[in-house]
């Protein structure tokens, strides 16, 4: 039973890492960065929302509907202001000047927002359901039901749309994208803002399971690494399964070993990918430099 | 401070420049520690200024020579700092030769990181620096038993030599001095061994680099390990010198940071590069300790984060090329000619490179 | 000198190079013709280490080479120059060179000698301390032959050195080509300008589709119908330009 509980737990709150670690890879797949900044633009998602609940009283899911545009802007002009021109110099200017900017992040929430952990406490928040022995935290199935959908838009809109198969094309190939007609720019900025949205979606949707602080990004951060590590650089189904599969460690070694030691797991598990197959689950072979 | 001629300049002048000018900056470096002996503070600071110019020092080696962009440069600062406080805390063994374990230790390490990430293209290397930091950040804050965990470890205070501790400030100068210099003295030898040539081709070209026959994985690694060794030192000589030892500092991405933020400041595979920049950051911490009396820690990393940013976008070179630059300009003459200028621009382009 | 057996290497569906075998004898200098995608790069590329092959067995100097990496079989006399060049780019015109004579003289001081011996060779002698990013395309072919010769190569694989040159820079290029095969190099080049593979090589080798259409003597293979209709019909008007 205990079994089945866990797998459960981590199945849903592996949904939400999915949902993170899809932004991270489309942008790592169309533009060839490792972004920093990720993690703390959940935080900062995860403040909207607290702010939104506290100061107007818009419940988190409702909130959600400001939250994601406003993330998605953000991300528009982070990549249109900044990373646009550190991508221009090197890949590693482009990593670099994300890192420079994950600091400036959570430092201006720390002098703004202290280093208080803040959370929400609608009603949703302590409700679960309860099936026999089973306990389903309510916060985390709409999360999870949530994440599903968005992922379901984000693929038809790839798979569906003119623009989303440019997007997919410049994944695979950054000339294709030019061939499509469509420009790179406009590429890179709209691949950018769906990155930083999707971290809006799961922000809003986390804001009433975690309490929300200046520094919470690292560890989403680092999470979303792994997965998408596993899954294979640059794949959004490996993002998906990945994502998934990292929930459910994190939670059975949180129950079995301490949730201290719960990323020593994955971090192990990162090495251990790497030593034995650094393409991920469903990445393209890894070209080795001897080639 | 120190002598800045680039190997170019130094073979056009006279031999007597260069001497003369290491000369005295050897006669400053000894005077210093003297100069500064009443104000304690501004000691404090260059000590501080030397480790980590010799972190930046040793990071450099790799990410400005090698071009390995290591996010986790702490994994190896934390198990300098961690292997030979608890060889003497636990066993009473000297910190000269914790220090020397740590750097073979941290060496090892190095070792295996580079031979399973350095064969890959992609940014494999740089994320698994980082988890490798993490994990062991995570083991010295679990392991409580050894490491007192998150509380941290103090160095008892036994002035000595073989116990690393002195009641004065200058002999913890002059061992921040040597330490500074193995990074900047082995920065200086790449430039003039089939080694460092080697790195920087690969740095520059890889694939062009095995097509004259290096090895080079083998390379890459080579310089890894040296630089973890090195950064290992630094790691025992803070250790030493702050007395407290903290898993959540040591092993912190801010500290791997730190080193990418001093180099690149100072300007990327120069020597002096790192130490400049970590004088200009130090500097920097010392002024704002006064000006805000730490009141408000965000400010502090606030001001590194912006640095890292704006010297990237827009000093991408660092500050010494930088100033050289502002310097000759103002004097009105450039030395270097660029192809274009010595008569070679009828050599007209023919569209992209290559092209079938 | 060096013999091919049945090369093969595919990607995904497409047979980049189908079953090539040829052999190239010690003095030669071999050219290698075939319109765009026709996958000349792609067989040096498994030649000389930088992919590793389907099928087929690569024999250089008596010693099967086949799934040696880059650098050693680089170490084994056998260099090769890229259609892109790639040099390095922070480093000056001579150090560029010095890294090269470095792998055959570990002094320094002797491979900064050999480097200027070379960059004077090739007609770099006057831009020694340059940098390299600022180079005229015609410099940077040079420059890429320069680093390759360092090595003293016996085996010297050239992968488009004329492309994007002036009428008079191949001229000029050619000239030191000839110096290079009195020396008593081997080559094997991959061009585009006919007048280079007329005047410069002994033999001939045409692919096509990634398989090998002929090969033999360079003057009897261009006079070879099915060549001139395969291959040089289609592209005579863009090497001339």
């Amino acid at each position: 039973m205990i079994f089945l509980q866990l797998l459960i737990s981590g199945i849903l709150i592996g949904g939400v890492y999915a949902l993170i670690s899809l932004g991270l890879t489309l942008i790592f797949g169309v533009m060839r960065i490792v972004n920093f900044v990720h993690g703390d633009m959940l935080m900062v998602a995860m403040y909207f929302s607290y702010w939104f609940y506290t100061l107007y009283s818009v419940d988190n899911y409702i909130g959600l509907f400001l939250v994601v545009p406003a993330l998605g802007l953000l991300g528009a002009l982070m990549y249109r202001f900044v990373i646009r021109h550190a991508i221009r110099r090197s890949h590693e200017a482009s990593i670099l000047v994300t890192i420079g900017l994950s600091i400036v992040i959570q430092n201006a929430a720390l002098l703004l927002w202290s280093a208080d952990y803040r959370s929400i406490h609608n009603e949703w928040a302590t409700r679960s359901l309860q099936w026999g022995d089973l306990r389903i935290s309510s916060p985390l199935l709409i999360a999870f039901i949530v994440a599903l959908v968005v992922t379901g838009i984000l693929f038809a809109f790839l798979h569906r749309t003119y623009l989303g198969k440019a997007i997919r094309a410049a994944s695979m190939d950054r000339f294709a994208a030019v061939l499509m007609g469509v420009h790179p720019q406009r590429i890179f900025t709209l691949s950018f803002a769906i990155g930083i949205a999707l971290v809006g979606v799961a922000g809003a949707l986390l804001s009433s399971v975690f309490a929300v602080h200046p520094t919470l990004g690292t560890q989403f951060l680092l999470v979303s690494f792994v997965v998408v590590v596993l899954g294979g650089l640059g794949s959004l189904r490996g993002a998906i399964l990945g994502g998934l599969l990292i929930g459910v460690v994190e939670t059975t070694s949180a129950y079995f070993i301490g949730s201290s030691m719960k990323q020593l797991v994955y971090l192990l598990l990162f090495i251990v990918i790497l030593i034995v197959k650094p393409a991920g689950l469903f990445g393209k072979r890894i070209p080795e430099v001897n080639q | 401070m120190m002598n800045v001629t680039t190997e170019g300049n130094k073979r056009r002048s006279a031999i007597l420049t260069p001497t003369v000018g290491v000369g005295s900056a050897a006669l400053f470096l000894i005077a210093l520690p003297f100069l500064l002996q009443n104000q304690l503070y501004y000691l404090d600071t260059v000590i501080l200024a030397l480790l980590w110019g010799a972190a930046a020092g040793a990071w450099n080696l790799a990410g400005g020579y090698g071009g390995l962009l290591s996010l986790g440069h702490a994994a190896f600062f934390g198990i300098g700092a961690y292997t030979s406080t608890l060889l003497f805390v636990r066993l009473g063994i000297s910190p000269w030769l914790g220090m020397l374990v740590g750097a073979v230790l941290a060496a090892i390490l190095g070792w295996l990181i580079g031979i399973i990430t350095l064969r890959m293209k992609g940014p494999f290397f740089g994320l698994a620096t980082i988890a490798i930091a993490e994990v062991l950040m995570i083991v010295a804050v679990n392991w409580t038993e050894v490491t007192q965990g998150s509380q941290g470890i103090t160095v008892p205070y036994k002035p000595g030599f073989a116990n690393m501790a002195f009641d004065s400030k200058i002999p913890y100068y002059f061992i921040a001095l040597v330490i500074c210099l193995i990074p900047f003295l082995l920065a200086r030898w790449l430039k003039q061994s089939k080694f460092g040539y080697e790195l920087m081709a690969i740095r520059d070209n890889e694939a062009a680099a095995q097509a004259l026959g290096i090895h080079t994985v083998r390379v890459k690694v080579g310089i890894l390990v040296i630089s973890s060794a090195i950064t290992a030192v630094a790691g025992t000589f803070y250790a030493q010198y702050v007395t407290v030892i903290e898993p959540y500092h040591e092993f912190s991405f801010n500290v791997s940071i730190q080193m990418v933020l001093m180099t690149m400041i100072g300007g990327l595979g120069m020597a002096l590069g790192p130490v400049f920049g970590s004088f200009v950051v130090t500097g920097l911490d010392t002024l704002m300790r006064d000006l805000l009396q730490g009141t408000q820690g965000g400010v502090h990393a606030m001001m590194y984060g912006t640095l890292l940013v704006l010297v990237v976008l827009f000093v991408p070179e660092g500050m010494i090329p930088w100033l050289k630059e502002r310097f000759r300009s103002g004097k009105g003459g450039r030395s270097h000619g660029s192809v274009v200028d010595s008569g070679a621009s009828d050599q007209t382009f023919r569209g992209p490179d290559g092209g079938g | 000198m060096l013999t091919v057996e049945h090369l093969t290497k595919r990607f995904g569906g497409l047979t980049a190079v189908d079953d090539v075998s040829f052999t190239v004898e010690e003095g030669d200098f071999l050219g290698i013709i075939g319109p765009n995608g026709a996958g000349k790069t792609t067989l040096f590329h498994l030649i000389t280490g930088f992919l590793p092959t389907d099928a087929g067995e690569v024999w250089f100097k008596g010693k099967a080479i086949t799934g040696k990496k880059a650098y050693q079989i680089s170490r084994l006399g056998m260099t090769r120059t890229f259609q892109i060049t790639k040099p390095f780019g922070q480093l000056d015109v001579m150090e560029n060179v010095v890294v090269a004579a470095l792998q055959q003289s570990p002094a320094l001081r002797e491979a900064r000698e050999r480097a200027e011996e070379v960059l004077r060779f090739v007609g770099l002698g006057a831009y020694l301390h340059h940098s390299v990013t600022h180079l005229p395309i015609g410099l940077k072919k040079k420059l890429e032959l320069a680093k390759a010769l360092a090595t003293r190569p016996s085996l010297l694989f050239l992968d488009e050195v004329m492309g994007g040159l002036s009428p008079d820079e191949v001229r000029d290029l050619m000239d030191v080509l000839r110096k290079v095969q009195e020396t008593g190099v081997t080559l094997v080049m991959i061009e585009h300008v006919l007048q280079a593979i007329t005047e410069l090589t002994q033999t001939l080798l045409v692919l096509h589709h990634g398989a090998l259409l002929a090969h033999g003597a360079t003057v009897d293979v261009i006079r070879d119908p099915e060549v001139v209709d395969a291959y040089l019909g289609e592209v005579e008007p863009d090497a001339v330009h």
